[in-house]
């Protein structure tokens, strides 16, 4: 099994570490896992304070919505809304607020990620779940699985510094997942609406439909919508380099080097659809910012050509060029 | 690395692994099992279909206003090109529920209806009388004038408040 997870790491490009530097370099990553989890409980405490500043919407409930509850929240039917409501909140709040202060304590990281399940489920319990804060939930799931730790306790041993990167090491790739999942639904109708004659993701006009689109359905008006319904033709590239983003996320998981330039791309995307489409995904660039733009496995000091290098498709050409080039050094020789 | 260290570490992949394919093939069931409508995730699972088609053609429901408070509007309008009149309506949950109305009549028991009206449509007002309309435009073309190509209205209907 051992084997078989090492063949499936070199496979995906994971670097192999020398055996004298492994143990600096777990301690080293360890650290900076470490200093992950705690400023990501930090800033979800900020959220959740966040969260509770709109008290009021509930304390003025009339009751002329219909709520129609998700699951985690079906209880709330039968009980008074407006109180079972800011009970979610305040316990979000002092969940984050015990999570900041013990991130190693499991108990309070699991509160933390049980009392975001039932706010963002009330959220969403108006006609439409918001994707919002479904990145940010996950995490905290998956942290859950960091090992518990005392604050008194003994230091952390090697498997438990292991077991840390690699619960964080799954929380990037399943973010990474999320993007790839949906650039793969992108393509997946390309083919079915070529043949139907239909405007395509290739398509030049593809970003300025979406843009109008969203703005004709919300009413609304954006920044630089506008201007990009204006002129199709110059959101083609950024469409394509979108595509490219979200549908290779997934290898980036497998190359450290490359997680710093990945995160800003990956929140430079979520910007372009914020200003195009008035989606704001704040949270996701946040948590980009965190994870990826500081990642704890990103080797420091590595030079930009080097992180452009492993980039999915820049690096399998350098491959492919690189052998080409020494096939014609050998026909030559 | 010693054995045991191996056998955690290995329990902690395996688990990994499951969850990496389990994710996507239980989003991707509901949503290939619920994909007409609205609700197509089951929270927290969530298939990321976020702009899968690139809008072409389009043929959808409008809620055009046609009296609010028993004042006739001299010119009838979509319900989100009044934001004013309805302030929840700018929004793409109600572009949603919108959409799950029935389009033969107005049913009691159609809960999209419902939704719409009380959370939207009678927030701050005692009555509102609407047509349901079928729209046939493209997107693109919309924006830029305004106008659809075609306009079917199917039904009308009066909501009052209850309370």
């Amino acid at each position: 099994m051992h084997q078989f997870f090492r063949t499936i790491r070199r496979s995906l490009g994971v670097p192999a570490c020398p055996a004298d530097q492994a143990l600096p370099t777990q301690r080293r990553v360890y650290q900076n896992c470490l200093r992950f989890i705690q400023m990501f409980y930090a800033a979800n405490l900020y959220l959740s304070v966040e969260r509770l500043s709109k008290w009021s919407r509930w304390s003025e409930w009339t009751g002329d919505q219909v709520f129609a509850p998700v699951w985690p929240v079906a209880w709330m039917n039968v009980v008074d809304l407006p109180s079972a409501a800011i009970s979610i909140l305040l316990a979000n709040l002092a969940a984050a607020l015990l999570a900041t202060a013990l991130p190693g304590v499991r108990l309070f990281r699991v509160l933390a990620a049980i009392t975001l399940l039932q706010a963002g489920a009330l959220d969403g319990s108006f006609g439409k779940i918001s994707h919002g804060d479904h990145m940010w939930l996950w995490t905290l799931i998956g942290l859950i699985f960091v090992p518990d730790r005392s604050p008194t306790g003994p230091p952390s041993d090697r498997l438990e510094r292991q077991r840390t990167l690699e619960v964080v090491w799954a929380i990037q790739f399943i973010l990474l997942m999320f993007y790839s999942m949906s650039g793969a639904l992108k393509l997946l109708p390309v083919p079915f609406q070529a043949m139907a004659g239909q405007p395509t993701a290739f398509s030049s006009e593809a970003l300025a439909r979406h843009i109008a689109d969203r703005l004709l359905q919300t009413g609304s008006s954006s920044l630089i919508g506008d201007f990009f319904i204006r002129h199709t033709w110059l959101g083609w590239p950024l469409f394509v380099g979108g595509l490219y983003l979200e549908c290779f996320s997934l290898f980036v998981a497998f190359r450290p080097g490359a997680h710093r330039l990945w995160g800003l791309g990956l929140i430079s995307l979520h910007i372009g659809i914020a200003l195009t489409m008035n989606i704001w995904f704040t949270r996701n660039i946040l948590l980009l910012a965190l994870l990826f733009v500081n990642s704890p496995f990103a080797p420091a000091g590595i030079p930009l050509w080097t992180q452009v290098a492993q980039l999915p498709l820049i690096r399998l050409a350098i491959r492919v060029s690189g052998r080409s080039a020494a096939g014609q050094r050998r026909s030559t020789a | 690395m010693t054995s045991r260290v191996r056998r955690v570490l290995d329990r902690y992949r395996l688990a990994v692994l499951l969850m990496f394919v389990c994710y996507p093939l239980l989003s991707g069931t509901v949503l290939a099992v619920r994909w007409s409508k609205t609700a197509n995730e089951i929270y927290p699972f969530f298939s990321w279909a976020l702009f899968c088609f690139v809008p072409g053609q389009k043929l959808d429901l409008g809620i055009r206003i046609v009296e609010v408070d028993g004042d006739t509007l001299a010119d009838p309008t979509f319900i989100e090109q009044a934001p004013d009149l309805f302030p929840g309506a700018a929004s793409s949950t109600t572009y949603l529920t919108i959409q799950q109305i029935d389009r033969q009549s107005a049913r009691d028991d159609d809960a999209s209806r419902h939704l719409l009206e009380q959370n939207v449509l009678l927030d701050g007002h005692a009555s509102v009388t609407y047509e349901v309309v079928l729209r046939k435009y493209d997107c693109l073309e919309r924006y830029r004038t305004g106008r659809s190509e075609e306009l079917t209205r199917l039904y009308r209907h009066r909501c009052t408040a209850t309370r």
